[in-house]
This record gives structure tokens, C-alpha cells and sequence, in this order.
């Protein structure tokens, strides 16, 4: 007979949870890349609490927030290369010769606005020099950049000339170091750089000519938009930033020095990739570049307080991201499947055909396949 | 034809070395070598001069030393490559170098190059880092600080000044800032500093001593800084912090004022040691009798450089020091260690990290 009896718990418990994942996949896909980077972010957030106390403080909050600014600010500048296709890996460099320029001027006793106008001009000039070299040199971005890392590398060590380059202008210090509001200044940047750039490249020409030109760059050229422009533009932009991170760095170190930012370049590609941006261009915005360097900086940032060693840091710094760009491109939405569908396969075609199939017979590919071996 | 193309490639290609000229001519960096009365040719291969401080006070040491004494001497930078070491001291060789100096990329990798000066009779000797055993017989003479005892030294004066500031019956938390994860200098300074460390606290057995786990700056004041932040986050009761590195002390202090522990004229609780002698270091404790800095690690660079140069001129001219002994023939320097008290005998504008030179 049969009866309308409830099911089991546990059996209610096995059917609800895998809707309740797939509600959940459904809803941060339909938010987009975003919506991973900030489901992941939530999960990070609550994890950190759960394993240390000190995570949730507000004094450790700030920290991570200080430290991820100058990499967020790197990862902006990062972003309008990578969406056009390109790359720089000159960014760490160029922070370090304009971190060495400021501390320089600054020591020389030049206004700080002054000293800050030659650090940004310098790094300026560097993604010019650049954007100048891809377009009408015909040099790849990889080759460009990263030459010029070594380059202002080079430069920043003959600068400093292996001293120490104090900085001890109070207004420098205090304009990148103290606070804005509620808010510390350095923080108060990263925030202000992203959401100027979210605009640009949302609401602007320019933004959409740099999307254009990520997507296909021939067909943007034919469309008579002006490529080379922009392209110079994109590194000019990119230099300009490392270099506001460069200040931003010297300020809290107080000292200029040539071997700082070193793989500051990797970080903010990192970043910009986890954020879910393609290396191929097109896609993607800061403000997820911006997002994709939180994370990165907060699970480092729990690693530390957890006193993890440095060599299980690396691997899972290098998992996060893989996962990360997995979720945040969608492949890992179709994983599942995919995984599914491998396994199944295997054991199909992992059997004899005889015992496949108890009469014999051989599918037509399958023959044909045979055929065509002997 | 020239193509207009071609052309632009010109004009950029020429923009470019003009510029790279200008910027390298206004770097103001001399030829690392010097002639002078000609004795003849030291040639000094570095593992590192360009971005490393420290060992470009050692060349700059050796060069000074060397020329002052008529020699002409000639400074290359193996930029961390054994093979392009290796390839320097061909070089020197064919050169008709009479010593060569090497402040060696590996212990074991830069064989070669000593083997090649050997057969050819040109004297090695070997500074700063060491060879294996093996190597170290063959070359002329080992010049080295002895990093352990120095480190030794500062874990004692750290020690007694926490001792002295927490009293008996009182738990210190201690943090060392190191440099690499699983590496030779950050493992025997930090050996060193315990070892002083624990010394001390034998005659007061009342006092425990927790130790934080190590994080690693790699000697960068950006990584430092992020690292001492996270570490002062999940303990912010640090009492003492040993510095393996003065290179990165502005990022060190900079994380403790970040966090609360120091003001921004530089007052704070927690008793600082640091090592290699930086500069500013040494003036901040020289001109400030309770400085944070209580105690700094001196490993003397131009002063190994001028051992060095001595010893291969001893070599050379077969008139031996006397001062490079045993088997393998080494010469090491007293361990030293500097307080606020001695830091004023140590200050020399013309040095980026003090000693004697």
C-alpha cells in the first residue's frame, strides 16, 4: 500500500544539498565574475575568523587593506594592459626607480609635490618609452617590458648607489601615510585609482576603444579607431600607476630603495587574472582585478597569523590562484561535467569490445579505426 | 629604399641608446677599475654588486684597498651565476691577473674557476661566503666573518636588556625577523642569537622565553614590511625583535609604529637587535643612549675586503701575514658586536655598513 510518508532526514538532507550547490552555483554565475570573487571573498572572510582571533580586528583589517593598496593600485594599471592583450612586467621596476626619485628629490629638500611630479614623470616617460617601442618597434609587450624591468632596475641601483635614501618630509609622509577620514590614506588611493578607472573603462571612449582593442585588435584598427594611441596610452597609464605605487611604498618604508617592488609585476598579474580578466584581452574590470589581490593578500594574510611556513605559503598561493582563475573564467562552473563526462568515458572505452558487447560487434568508428591500423 | 618604417626604427633605436647613455653617464658610477703604480692586476669576482648594498661596500672596500697599496685592481659581478663566475675568473686568468678574489656564488659550483687559476699558479682567495672543505684547501687563503658568534654576542645584550625591562618571573615573547626559509646565514645567525639568548637566561631560570614563528622579509623592506605586519597582527605582545638584516630596519620600525608598539618619534617597549651594521642604524643608537636598538651584529665588509686584498698580496709576493692559518688556511674576523654605549666609534660617512676598513 502505498502512503504519503515523509522521507528520511538524511534523505532529504542528500537531495537538498546538491540543489542547494546548484542554487548557489546558479546565483554567483549569474552575478558573474564578480559574484565568485565575492562568494570566495565571504568564504576567505569567515574561514580567517574561524581559525584566528585576530583575524576580525579591526587593526588587522587595516593592515591587509595597507598593505594590498599598493599592489591594488599596480593590479588598475596592470588591468589596462592586460585588456588590451598585452603585459607589463615592468611595473615593480618602475615603482622602484620612482620610490628611489622621490627619496632622492625629497633629500635634495624639494617640495614633496614637486619631488611627486618627477617620480610620476619619470614613470610617465617609461611607459611611453614603452608603448612607443611595441608600436612602432614591432617588439611584443612580454620582450618590451621586460627588458625595461631591467632596465629601471638598473637605472634605480645607480641612482641610489647602494645608501640608504631617507625620507623624512613630514607633509610626503603624511599625504601617503597618515589618514583620510576614518580611512588611511594609502587605502584612501587604492580606493580612489579603482573607482576612477572602473568609470574610464565602463563610461568612457577610451574605455571602450581599450575593450575593442583587447577583443580584436584588427578589427578595431579597421573600425578606424586609433590603436596606437591607445596602446601608448594603456602603458603610459600602466608606468604611471607602478609609479604612484612606488611613492605609495617609499612613504611607508620612509626610504627610497632600488630592490623594492621585486615581483611586485607577478603579484599584479596575479591579481588581474584571478579578478577574472584573459591574458588575450577584452575582458574583465579593475575593480575585479582589485578584488582578485584582496583575496590573494587576505589568505596570506591568514597563513601569517596561523604562523603557516613560508614553502606551504608558495603552494597555496600558486592553488588559489589556479582555482581562482578557474572559477572567476567559468571553466570551473563546467568542471563537474567535464570531469564526469572524462570518467565515464574511460571506463567505456577502458573495456574490450568483446566484453563490451557480448555479440560482438564493433561500433562503426570503432572499426573503421581498426581498419585504418592495419 | 629606406622605408619610412625602417626609418622610424632608426630614429627610435637612436633616442633609446642616447637616452640609456645619458642615464648610465648620470649615475656618476666609475670603472671598477683602477690603475695606478702597476704591480699588477687583482681581479675580485662578487656574487652580487649591483642591488646588493652590503657587498658592494665589500668590492668598493677591496678596490680602495687595493689601489692605496699600488696594485691595479678590477671588480666584476657575477650577478648570482656560478658559470658566468666561473667564466670571470677565466677571464682574470688570461688577463695575467696575479690573485683573484672571489666572494663565491656556491659552495661547491665555482670549482671550476678555482681549478683553472691553480693550474695556471694564480692565487685564490676566498671571501665572505664559504667553500666546501675540499675547495677551501685549494685556494690560498678563506677570509670570513664568524656570523654565529657575532649573532652570539647580540642574542646575550638582547637578553639582558629584556631581562632588565620585563624583570624576573616574566614571560618575554621573542620574534626573529629572518631572511630566507632554510638557508645557511639565516640559519647560523639565528643559531647564534639563541645560543646567546639562552646563555643569558641560564642564571635567571624565573624568566620563559616564547618564541613567535619566524616569518622571512628575503632582505627586502616591501616583504619585511608586509611580513612584521602580519606577524605583529596575530601578536601584538611582541617584547623583543632580532632583525637578522639592518637593510630592512626602516620597514621593521616602520610595521611597529603601524601596529601601535612605537610612537612616531620612535619610543617604544620592545627592545630591538639588529645585524650587519647598517649605517643608520649605528647613528640612531650612536646619537640616542637608550635607543630602541640595544645591540647590532658587525660583520665588517671593507674590513673583510682589506684582509682579502692583504692575504692575496701576501700570496703573490710569497711574504705571508702570518695571519692565515690552519688547514684550510683561513683568517677570520672577531666577532663584534655594537651598543649605544661603543655605536659613536663605528660612524664613517664613507661607509654604507660600518666597521673597520
Amino acid at each position: 500500500m502505498a502512503t504519503n510518508t515523509p522521507a528520511p532526514r538524511t534523505q532529504r538532507l542528500f537531495h537538498s544539498l546538491p540543489s542547494a550547490l546548484s542554487s548557489l552555483r546558479t546565483f554567483t554565475a549569474s552575478l558573474g565574475s564578480k559574484g565568485y570573487l565575492l562568494a570566495v571573498g565571504a568564504i576567505v572572510l569567515l574561514v580567517g575568523s574561524a581559525l584566528s582571533q585576530h583575524f576580525m580586528t579591526s587593526r588587522n583589517l587595516i593592515s591587509v587593506l595597507i598593505t594590498a593598496s599598493v599592489v591594488s593600485v599596480l593590479a588598475v594599471g596592470q588591468y589596462l594592459v592586460i585588456v588590451t592583450g598585452g603585459i607589463d612586467l615592468s611595473v615593480g621596476a618602475v615603482a622602484a626607480v620612482s620610490s628611489v626619485i622621490a627619496g632622492l628629490a625629497l633629500q635634495q629638500g624639494t617640495p614633496w609635490p614637486v619631488a611627486l611630479l618627477l617620480a610620476l614623470l619619470t614613470a610617465g616617460l617609461i611607459g611611453i618609452f614603452n608603448g612607443l617601442m611595441i608600436v612602432y618597434g614591432g617588439i611584443t609587450p612580454f620582450i618590451v617590458t621586460l627588458a625595461m624591468m631591467s632596465i629601471a632596475r638598473g637605472v634605480a641601483y645607480m641612482l641610489q648607489t647602494g645608501r640608504q635614501v631617507a625620507i623624512e618630509d613630514q607633509g610626503f609622509l603624511a599625504a601617503f601615510t597618515g589618514n583620510v577620514g576614518p580611512m588611511p590614506a594609502p587605502v584612501m588611493i587604492a580606493l580612489l585609482v579603482t573607482i576612477v578607472f572602473a568609470v574610464v573603462m565602463a563610461q568612457t571612449r577610451f574605455g571602450r576603444r581599450l575593450f575593442a582593442l583587447g577583443g580584436n585588435a584588427e578589427a578595431a584598427r579597421l573600425s578606424g579607431l586609433p590603436i596606437k594611441r591607445d596602446i601608448i596610452g594603456a602603458y603610459c597609464l600602466s608606468s604611471l600607476l607602478a609609479g604612484l605605487g612606488g611613492v605609495m611604498i617609499a612613504a611607508q618604508l620612509t626610504e627610497g630603495s632600488a630592490i623594492i617592488g621585486e615581483g611586485y609585476e607577478l603579484n599584479a598579474i596575479a591579481a588581474v587574472v584571478v579578478g577574472g580578466a584573459s591574458l588575450f584581452g577584452g575582458t574583465g574590470d579593475p575593480v575585479s582585478a582589485v578584488l582578485g589581490g584582496l583575496i590573494i593578500a587576505v589568505i596570506l594574510n591568514i597563513m601569517d597569523l596561523l604562523g603557516i611556513q613560508a614553502q606551504p605559503q608558495l603552494i597555496v598561493k600558486g592553488a588559489v590562484i589556479l582555482l581562482a582563475v578557474l572559477f572567476t573564467s567559468g571553466v570551473g562552473n563546467k568542471l563537474p561535467g567535464a570531469l564526469r563526462k572524462l570518467l565515464f568515458q574511460q571506463r567505456y572505452t577502458g573495456k574490450p569490445a568483446a566484453e563490451a558487447d557480448p555479440v560482438g560487434a564493433v561500433p562503426a568508428s570503432d572499426k573503421e579505426e581498426a581498419d585504418a591500423r592495419h | 629604399m629606406v622605408t619610412k618604417r625602417t626609418a622610424r626604427l632608426a630614429l627610435i633605436s637612436s633616442l633609446s641608446a642616447a637616452t640609456l647613455i645619458g642615464l648610465t653617464a648620470c649615475g656618476g658610477s666609475a670603472p671598477a677599475s683602477t690603475s695606478s703604480e702597476d704591480k699588477g692586476l687583482i681581479g675580485i669576482s662578487m656574487r652580487f654588486i649591483a642591488g646588493n648594498s652590503w657587498l658592494s661596500t665589500m668590492s668598493d672596500g677591496a678596490l680602495k684597498s687595493g689601489t692605496a697599496k699600488g696594485w691595479t685592481m678590477e671588480a666584476v659581478d657575477a650577478q648570482g651565476s656560478a658559470q658566468t663566475q666561473i667564466q670571470q675568473m677565466r677571464t682574470f686568468i688570461n688577463k695575467g691577473a696575479k690573485a683573484i678574489i672571489i666572494e663565491p656564488v656556491g659552495d661547491r659550483n665555482v670549482a671550476g674557476g678555482i681549478d683553472a687559476a691553480k693550474a695556471a699558479g694564480i692565487p685564490v682567495i676566498v671571501v665572505n661566503d664559504r667553500v666546501s672543505e675540499e675547495l677551501a684547501k685549494k685556494v690560498a687563503c678563506n677570509v670570513h666573518d664568524d656570523g654565529e658568534a657575532t649573532a652570539e654576542l647580540v642574542g646575550a645584550k638582547a637578553a639582558a636588556a629584556a631581562v632588565a625591562k620585563k624583570g624576573e618571573n616574566s614571560t618575554i615573547n621573542l620574534y626573529i625577523q629572518a631572511l630566507f626559509p632554510q638557508e645557511l646565514v639565516t640559519e647560523s645567525r639565528e643559531n647564534g642569537f639563541m645560543a646567546g639568548w639562552n646563555k643569558y637566561m641560564e642564571q635567571h631560570p624565573t624568566v620563559q622565553t616564547k618564541r613567535i614563528p619566524n616569518n622571512y622579509g628575503e632582505a627586502l623592506p616591501d616583504k619585511t614590511l608586509t611580513a612584521m605586519r602580519n606577524v605583529l597582527s596575530g601578536n601584538p605582545d611582541v617584547d623583543v625583535v632580532f632583525n637578522q638584516t639592518d637593510v630592512v630596519m626602516p620597514a621593521v620600525i616602520e610595521a611597529l609604529k603601524g601596529a601601535g608598539r612605537m610612537d612616531q618619534n620612535g619610543k617604544t617597549d620592545v627592545i630591538l637587535a639588529g645585524f650587519d651594521g647598517g649605517m643608520e642604524v649605528i647613528k640612531a643608537m650612536a646619537k640616542d643612549p637608550s635607543s630602541h636598538v640595544v645591540a647590532d651584529g658587525l660583520n665588517q665588509p671593507a674590513l673583510q675586503a682589506a684582509y682579502a686584498v692583504d692575504e692575496a698580496i701576501a700570496a703573490v709576493t710569497g711574504a705571508p701575514t702570518g695571519k692565515c692559518e690552519g688547514s684550510p688556511a683561513t683568517r677570520i674576523l672577531p666577532p663584534l658586536a655594537v651598543t649605544p654605549e661603543n655605536a659613536s666609534q663605528y660612524i664613517s660617512d664613507s661607509l654604507a655598513f660600518a666597521g673597520a676598513e
